[in-house]
């Protein structure tokens, strides 16, 4: 089913319609929001809070547009605050110092549970800006404005966050030798 | 001569160059070997990071019970909305039989006089009307 038909559906109140929501859309919100937030119990309120916005703004959705952007917005913004509620230091002033970068390993070769890791290790505004970047594939604009960030201050998040992936990674991979 | 610059590199395995720019980080890979093991590391990383959706742990959200909760709050959206003062008092007075039956009646009382008069007033034209005509045989 497509996003116009789950959308009229729900307009109309149809049951099938929001059973269908959820298939179509349930475990990617619930998997975005855990990744920007670690935390399952988080992620799985803020999946339920996600869902209950869409359907009280459900008359103002246009069927002709797909409905993933929407959810990833409302998901970005609700863990963002969620995110600044709970850490007072998630402001821009505040930044950890990137550490330099350092030479690394000839290969890249890290496990699952490493990069989780490396990725928890991170400010949480940075792990999001780079989850949009990398699995969202949006633009340096798009992420600016989802996450309410200058440009300027998007990039510098992606590339520190890389830089402190790269690092934290290679030294793992140090240390198991 | 370009020298060593994670962020160049990092935008060049991205896609996020234009062509000349890539040409010369290109040139510059092709010399340095430290870079080129940066990019190799960066090209791993950038694909594990499109991928970590995959590190969620399941979900026991029961999509049953979260779609009743959807439905019961698109009904809850569709109830109406309370109704001001103003208009429930409007709604009450006009509405009620104690208050129409008197302004019934007053506006019997008023019209009565007029209506007398009215009538008065008629009959004087036609007496008029009358006595013009008496006169005229």
């Amino acid at each position: 089913m497509d996003d116009r038909a789950l959308i009229e559906l729900c307009q109309c109140g149809h049951p099938a319609g929001f059973s269908r929501l959820l298939a179509a859309y349930q475990d990617r919100v619930y998997r975005t929001a855990y990744t920007f937030l670690r935390n399952r119990e988080d992620a799985r309120d803020l999946t339920q809070e996600v869902f209950l916005r869409t359907v009280r703004a459900v008359n103002s959705l246009d069927p002709d547009r797909p409905l993933w952007p929407w959810l990833r917005r409302v998901t970005t913004n609700l863990s963002l605050t969620l995110l600044k509620k709970r850490t007072p230091h998630l402001s821009l002033d505040a930044l950890p110092e990137s550490a330099q970068p350092q030479d690394c390993s000839a290969e890249p070769a890290w496990t699952q549970l490493e990069i989780r890791e490396a990725l928890g290790e991170l400010p949480p505004l940075w792990r999001i800006v780079l989850t949009l970047r990398h699995q969202e594939e949006l633009p340096y604009e798009e992420i600016a404005r989802v996450t309410d960030l200058p440009v300027g201050t998007v990039k510098t998040y992606i590339f520190r966050g890389r830089r402190l992936l790269r690092e934290r990674l290679a030294l793992r991979e140090g240390s198991h030798r | 001569m370009m020298t060593c610059q994670d962020d160049l590199v990092q935008m060049y395995v991205d896609g996020d160059l234009q062509p000349a720019e890539g040409d010369i980080v290109e040139a510059h890979l092709a010399t340095c070997e430290s870079c080129r093991r940066r990019a190799v590391f960066y090209k791993g990383l950038f694909w594990d990071l499109a991928h970590t959706e995959r590190f969620a742990p399941a979900s026991d959200l029961e999509p049953e019970a979260l779609a009743e909760a959807l439905r019961a709050e698109w009904v809850k959206g569709q109830e109406p909305k309370p109704v001001g003062a103003v208009a429930l008092a409007t709604l009450w007075f006009t509405a009620n039989p104690v208050f129409t039956g008197t302004a019934h009646a007053a506006g019997r009382a008023l019209a009565s006089p007029a209506q007398a008069a009215g009538r008065a007033l008629t009959g004087l034209g036609w007496r008029l009307i009358g006595r013009k005509g008496g006169g005229s045989r």
